[in-house]
């Protein structure tokens, strides 16, 4: 073979033996970790040692009672505030829809519907996750509890939205006559009740000086004319507006804002779809048949006679897949009874209903401040409760009741926090007078 | 007398009354809960949920370290003290310390740690907290039989008060490894945390690799075991820092060349161990530690030579500097590319931290604005808002931060305290600022408008995770973060603003790493991708992310390591270099690389070594942690420091009482002295009882006693015949016949540090006197042997001290007092006001200036004794507690005699001028070495009654000192000075005062 041709057969298995060793070389010294080149990752001992669950928060409301009921209550309250702000918005953005002059209101409003949606599910979230805590389960309530605050702190923006629109009513409306525009009006006194509240609780000296400003358009009984109308997908809380409409705007006091706040959260508490409200049988509102006429989603009915009567003709106007839910209120168990004899949905039967029972006198005693009385007209209370759902789930009561509407109204009924609203409200609150401050 | 008893009980009476009345005495209210076998506190109740989960990992920390430490218990059972620990949330980074001293402490700060350039890895940070800390308590409190003997004589373990230098003695006997060098600390307890958290720490951090391959590469020194702490631990850009790096890396040294049974031997404190540390070093090793230190240095060099032949077996990337040298410690810089100007805030010897902005192009710096309370790595954090020309940077970085707002010339605009906000970024889309909020030990990404009116909270971290690195995408519409879980990994994380404002609260989890870093991560120009840097190859890379694709994708190979990158081209960077001498910022180019060798870590070789170490974690019996939320909850109460005062020792004490017939004017006397404390030291009770029957004094002036006793800020002093131990080496004495009782307050403000400011007020009433109480040679006047004094002053400070300096170098200070005595039916107030300025010497490092002036003026009887001030002499004693430069206080004047010079009215100037220390390097012992040397030339103006009533006099002096500051045992610090001062002979005045001179010796103990 030609000298030249050996030596470059030499070179040639030279080099691929070289190579060969050169890639064996360093083997296993250094780790090659190919992510499209080759890239040494250092080898570094690493082993998890620390797996313990971050639930300080969780441990807190459980361990600690008045920490839970702070809990309960500011949560129960955020959930109702996000609602009753969706609901603004979504009623706002229908009323304005087919007014061409408030056409931008209209998608200023739709656009903060799809924010109010993702904040009401944020409250929803984390208010089912602290029922589920307090029923024993294993819940990462902190997270939901922060995004839930958060969402509830991003409300503020809508409050200037809410300023425009209810300034761009009132230009709209200038000249014009209120009863025309009855649903229109009755938006814009909702946002208008729903900032005003946030005036107040933000310690806004500025914004309750203007909504003080703004008097309100419709009487309480003109509301329930407009509920009437009102589309069927809304929940209106005609009676809980009507409330927030007699809160007088000189609170100055912390004492005064406690009040407002404590009544609030007696008016929105607990969970999911439920508003248990304890109003005052007012017989200016529950007289209202018209009013009573227009809770077609979720209204107020008060078992006196003439209300039951009134009853009929409301469920007849009902739309079953409108009814959301309706809540009954009873100031005596004989009224509930009179309620069980009549077939007062028919075939409308609501969705779910919420009952909040007692008795006047046991009402009055819950805000005594006399813990023994109070805690025997809570037993009653329960006690009537309990025979009420007894008899709804038998069947006797008022039709087909949707089964899980009962059970979390049972949850609802029984829960020992919401009652435990009454004690703590009423202990050593003297300043609050439930007779008087809710409705005038 | 009468008056003088009454005055007295009422007092005593009030201040008992307050003590039990804990509205008037505690300033705030505190909680504890008392466990078994910790005692804890805290101040603000938000954290009460927080306290079982600390328990648990306390009790996790104490358990491995048991393990370990307590393993020789066959012959001696160690019994840990019950430590006091308090946790509290008075900054905005996390932290924690340890005192061993009267009782164990361990100080927890709440607050998410910094993870600025990874230095300091950790999982979940209150294991890793307890995992480090409880080390120091081990390695301190852990004694042996003669440990235990000098305690129970003792009554306890002596904290040294410099006041009565004899508790230094008592000190070292009873606790005498807590006198061993910082490193010595540190370095086993950056071992330890790194185990206990299976490989999470220091001993395996990238950062510390980093520091040691530099030094080699850069060609540079290693500090000696005894340089370190002289030149080391003050001279380098990252001071009080070396202490841990250079302790880990040994310690790890320690590891692998001699076994981690070895290391234990070293540090346990056992029977038959070694009392001074060092000395145990050679009974284990066989060695002089000095020699293995030298190994280790040795050893250090062949091994990061090795990782830069690793590193450089690949092109290393070509970097740029923009600067002419390493700035020291820089913030992330932030890039304008409308001027191509790069703003950063950095802090390097010679300089106080400021903020600077550097022309890319040229490299020409200009200092923007000094930065207020920097922290140490990142100096500030910097936002840039473009559209108006505006800075933001956060102040007061130790503490609670306060936002600053400066235009780009470096005038002030705004100021907001007290924001807590860190990790700040300017989004120049939308006009907001972000942050993360750091309160009550969780973090919130937030953000205010351009006129930063409001904080709104945009997303809250769970407790427990921490977050870092914040940065906005350049359209607004992104944040990036990067979130470090319980265990140690972290996730790059991606939100959307617009889903947080629309109350959906989700991340996309860009890429989660479980044993590297993700650090400082930035959107690129076209917000298309994350570029920042990681550990991954062991240096510090720099690595995009594509969002899209989530390729993961190496950008540099560089030998020593880089930080920080911004895009500020398609094809190029600018970045951190980390130098010996600090950070650097840089250019370079940008590409992906493809190939790059990972390093060799003396930590994992360490590991490799001592496999044993991996079930170091491994508690023997878990159920410690078994600690149901409500046994520690339900245990919350109030803290009552009057309540909790007990017993905390006593030792003997030898001092001195005047006797003009002694030598020296000096009597010595033989004394005990008790401490009682409560758990955490805000009430403390001191009281002597001495004699000295062999002096000349009359038998009512042969008996002594003292008593202090400090409750919050409030002091009842008492004395009878007060002594003093430096008196023994005068010719400054404090000792005085008599008696005193008073009552004083002082209340101190440092949350906006470094500014300052303090008032106080007091009264006093004396009796059976021959001296005026504060001047020494001053008789009082004839038939007054009892006086009443009342006082009020306030002060305000802002001093700056640049790194390596030894005292204040610039900046301000001023005090104004209001005093009187009440003797002979008869007041005699009088005022004075002490101003104090000074600067640094442009190009002298750390030599500054100082105008140091005093206005006084007594309103008083010009005859009398107490209708004066008196002036004369240096005022320090031979031996001194005191501070070392006294030529500086009002009432001094070098080349008078003590009280020599009189003085109705007064004003006095004085110039100073402060010559840079001199750093000694690698001379003297491990027990004992100079630090540094550094001289001081004054010169003083006294002027004389020159207004008013009075002898006008104008006095003038010139002098120097020289102090040399003299290291025993690690922390028992002494100084010694010498100096001389001339005083000059006056002229065409009434009184002619004669010229003299004046020598200075002096040492000033602990």
């Amino acid at each position: 073979m030609k000298k030249n041709v050996k030596f470059g057969l030499w070179a040639i298995l030279l080099l691929v033996v070289g190579y060969f060793v050169g890639a064996l070389v360093g083997f296993p010294l250094v780790e090659k970790d190919v992510s499209g080149g080759d890239i040494g990752r250092v080898n570094r001992y690493k082993k998890t040692v620390v797996s313990e669950q971050m639930k300080a928060f969780e441990e807190k409301i459980k361990a600690d009672e008045d920490f839970r009921d702070q809990t309960i209550y500011s949560m129960s309250f955020i959930n109702a505030r996000t609602m009753g702000f969706r609901d603004n918005a979504q009623m706002a953005a229908e009323a304005t829809a087919d007014i061409p002059e408030l056409n931008g209101m209209s998608k200023e409003m739709l656009s903060l519907m799809e924010f109010a949606n993702n904040a009401e599910g944020s409250s929803q979230e984390a208010l089912a996750a602290l029922e589920a805590l307090l029923s024993g389960k294993n819940v990462n309530y902190e997270e939901l509890s922060n995004n839930a605050i958060i969402s509830y702190m991003l409300l503020n923006r809508g409050v200037e939205t809410a300023k425009e629109y209810v300034g761009a009513v009132d230009d709209f409306l200038r000249g014009k006559k209120v009863e025309d525009y009855n649903i229109l009006a009755f938006t814009r006194d909702q946002w208008a009740s729903y900032c005003t509240l946030d005036a107040i609780m933000d310690d806004n000296e500025e914004d309750m000086k203007f909504w003080n400003s703004k008097y309100l358009l419709l009487e309480p009984e003109k509301m329930g004319i407009i509920v009437t109308n009102l589309s069927e997908k809304l929940q209106v809380r005609a009676a809980a507006e009507a409330f927030f409409n007699q809160i007088p705007l000189s609170f100055a006091s912390s004492d005064s804002k406690l009040e407002s706040r404590m009544v609030l959260g007696m008016v929105y508490s607990n969970a999911q779809k439920m508003q248990v409200m304890m109003l005052e049988g007012s017989a200016k509102n529950f007289s209202n048949q018209n009013f009573i006429q227009a809770v077609n989603q979720l209204g107020v009915m008060s078992t006196n006679s003439a209300m039951l009567s009134s009853c009929d003709e409301l469920c007849q106007s009902l739309m079953p897949d409108a009814c959301k839910a309706i809540v009954i209120r009873s100031f005596t168990t004989e009224g509930l009874q009179a309620l069980f004899d009549t077939d007062v949905f028919g075939d409308h039967a609501p969705m779910q209903a919420t009952v909040v029972i007692g008795n006047q006198n046991d009402m009055i005693a819950a805000q005594s401040g006399d813990m023994n009385k109070s805690s025997e007209s809570i037993d009653r209370m329960l006690m009537a409760q309990g025979q009420f759902l007894g008899a709804l789930k038998s069947g006797s009561g008022l039709g087909s009741i949707d089964t899980d509407c009962l059970g979390v109204m049972a949850n609802c009924a029984t829960n020992s926090a919401v009652m435990q609203y009454a004690s703590v409200l009423s202990a050593g609150n003297n300043a609050f007078n439930f007779n008087h401050n809710l409705i005038k | 007398m009468k008056r003088c008893a009454q005055i007295v009980l009422f007092l005593t009476l009030s201040l008992i009354f307050r003590a039990f009345v804990p509205q008037f005495t505690q300033a705030q209210t505190i909680y504890k809960i008392e466990a078994d076998d910790a005692f804890f506190m805290f101040f603000d109740p938000q954290l009460s949920q927080y306290m079982p989960h600390i328990t648990r990992m306390y009790q996790r920390g104490k358990a491995l370290h048991n393990q370990i430490w307590n393993s020789d218990t066959l012959t001696f059972k160690y019994i840990p003290q019950k430590p006091v620990m308090y946790i509290t949330d008075w900054e905005d980074d996390g932290n924690a310390g340890v005192s061993a001293l009267p009782t164990t402490t361990i100080g927890i700060g709440m607050a998410p740690l910094n993870y600025s350039f990874f230095i300091a890895p950790s999982v979940e940070r209150y294991s890793h907290l307890f995992s480090h800390e409880y080390t120091h308590v081990v390695m301190a409190d852990k004694y042996n039989a003669t440990d235990l003997g000098w305690r129970k004589f003792l009554g306890t373990k002596v904290s040294v008060d410099s006041r009565y230098p004899i508790s230094a003695f008592w000190s070292y006997f009873s606790v005498p490894r807590w006198y061993s060098a910082r490193w010595y600390h540190e370095g086993i307890a950056c071992f330890m945390e790194t185990w206990f958290g299976g490989g999470v720490g220091r001993a395996l951090g990238g950062y510390d690799e980093m520091y040691f391959r530099s030094i080699v590469n850069e060609h540079d020194k290693l500090f000696s075991v005894v340089g370190l702490e002289t030149e080391g631990t003050t001279q380098d850009f990252q001071v009080g820092t070396n202490a841990y790096l250079y302790g880990t890396r040994f310690v790890n040294y320690l590891a692998l060349q001699y076994g981690i049974d070895s290391l234990f031997r070293f540090y346990n404190r056992t029977p038959d161990s070694k009392r001074f540390f060092a000395n145990q070093f050679k009974n284990v090793y066989g060695k002089p530690l000095r020699k293995v230190w030298e190994e280790w240095k040795e050893y250090e060099e062949l091994h990061q030579k090795d990782n830069l032949a690793a590193i450089e077996e690949y092109p290393v990337t070509n970097v740029e500097a923009i600067a002419e040298k390493p700035l020291g410690s820089i913030s992330c810089p932030l890039y304008d590319e409308r001027n191509k100007t790069l703003y950063a805030a950095v802090n390097y010897p010679g300089t106080f931290a400021h903020v600077v902005s550097i022309d890319v192009a040229t490299g020409k710096r200009k200092k923007l604005m000094l930065v207020d309370g920097s922290m140490l790595y990142q100096t500030a954090y910097l936002a840039l808002d473009k559209n108006r020309g505006r800075l933001f940077i956060t102040a007061h970085n130790g503490g609670i931060r306060g936002l600053r707002i400066y235009d780009l010339k470096g005038n002030l605009i705004e100021k907001k305290e007290y924001q807590r906000v860190s990790n700040i970024v300017y989004d120049n889309a939308r006009d907001r600022l972000y942050g993360i909020f750091s309160n009550a030990g969780v973090s919130h990404i937030v953000w205010y408008d351009k006129d930063l009116t409001k904080m709104h909270i945009l997303y809250s971290i769970p407790f427990g995770k921490s977050i870092s690195d914040l940065d906005v995408s350049h359209d607004g519409t992104k944040l990036s973060v990067t979130i470090f879980g319980n265990g140690g990994e972290q996730i790059l994380a991606l939100f959307n603003v617009a889903d947080l404002e629309n109350a959906i609260f989700s991340y996309e989890n860009v890429l989660t790493v479980d044993d590297t870093n993700l650090s400082m991560f930035r959107f690129s120009q076209d917000d298309a991708s994350l570029i920042g840097s990681s550990y991954y190859t062991g240096v510090s890379n720099l690595w995009s992310i594509d969002l899209s694709t989530k390729e993961f994708n190496l950008l540099s190979n560089t030998e020593n390591g880089l930080f920080a990158p911004v895009e500020i081209s398609r094809d190029s960077l600018l970045a951190l270099e980390f130098k010996r001498d600090g950070m650097i910022p840089v250019k370079l180019k940008k590409e992906v690389i493809h190939d790059a060798n990972a390093i060799d870590m003396l930590g994992q070789k360490a590991f490799n070594r001592n496999p044993q170490l991996a079930h170091i974690s491994e508690l023997r019996d878990s159920s410690v942690m078994d600690i149901p939320f409500a046994d520690v909850y339900n245990k919350i109460e109030k803290y009552n420091s009057f309540k909790e005062l007990r017993f905390a020792g006593a030792y003997p004490d030898i001092s001195g009482f005047t006797d003009t017939s002694s030598f020296n004017n000096v009597t010595p006397v033989l004394g005990y002295r008790f401490m009682f404390q409560d758990k955490i030291g805000i009430n403390r009770l001191n009281f002597s009882i001495g004699a000295s029957p062999w002096s000349h004094n009359d038998w009512k002036h042969k008996i002594h006693a003292s008593l202090n006793w400090q409750i919050w800020g409030w002091t009842l002093d008492a004395y009878y015949n007060s002594v003093n131990f430096y008196d023994l080496l005068g010719p400054f004495r404090s000792s005085r016949k008599g008696y005193k009782v008073g009552l004083s307050y002082k209340r101190q403000n440092t949350l906006l540090f470094p500014f300052k400011w303090d008032w106080g007020a007091g009264v006093a009433t004396y009796g059976g006197m021959d001296k005026l109480p504060l001047f020494q040679d001053i008789e009082v006047d004839e038939g007054i042997t009892s006086l009443q004094t009342a006082y009020a002053e306030i002060g305000a400070s802002k001093m700056r001290t640049s790194l390596g300096g030894v005292m204040p170098e610039q900046g301000y200070k001023t005090s104004l007092q209001l005093s009187t005595y009440f003797a002979g039916g008869k007041f005699y107030p009088s005022a004075v006001w002490q101003f104090d300025t000074g600067f640094l010497i442009p190009f002298a490092r750390n030599t500054s200036f100082w105008l140091r002036s005093a206005v006084g003026h007594s309103f008083g009887d010009l005859s009398s004794a107490f209708g004066n001030d008196y002036f004369g002499g240096f005022r320090n004693n031979y031996v001194d507690c005191k501070d070392a430069y006294r030529y500086r206080e009002v009432n001094a004047m070098p080349g008078a005699r003590i009280d020599q010079i009189a003085a109705h009215s007064y004003a006095k100037f004085m110039g100073e001028l402060n010559f840079k220390p001199i750093r000694f390097n690698n001379f003297g012992f491990l027990g004992l070495y100079p630090t540094y040397a550094q001289i001081s030339l004054f010169s003083t103006d006294l002027i004389t009654n020159p207004w008013g009533a009075g002898v006008f006099g104008n006095y003038v002096n010139a002098g120097a000192q020289i102090n040399i500051e003299v290291v025993l045992f690690s922390y028992l610090k002494t100084t010694w000075s010498v100096g001389y001062a001339h005083i000059f002979k006056t002229h065409g005045l009434p009184e002619v005062f004669p010229s003299g001179g004046e020598w200075l010796f002096s040492l000033k103990l602990l």
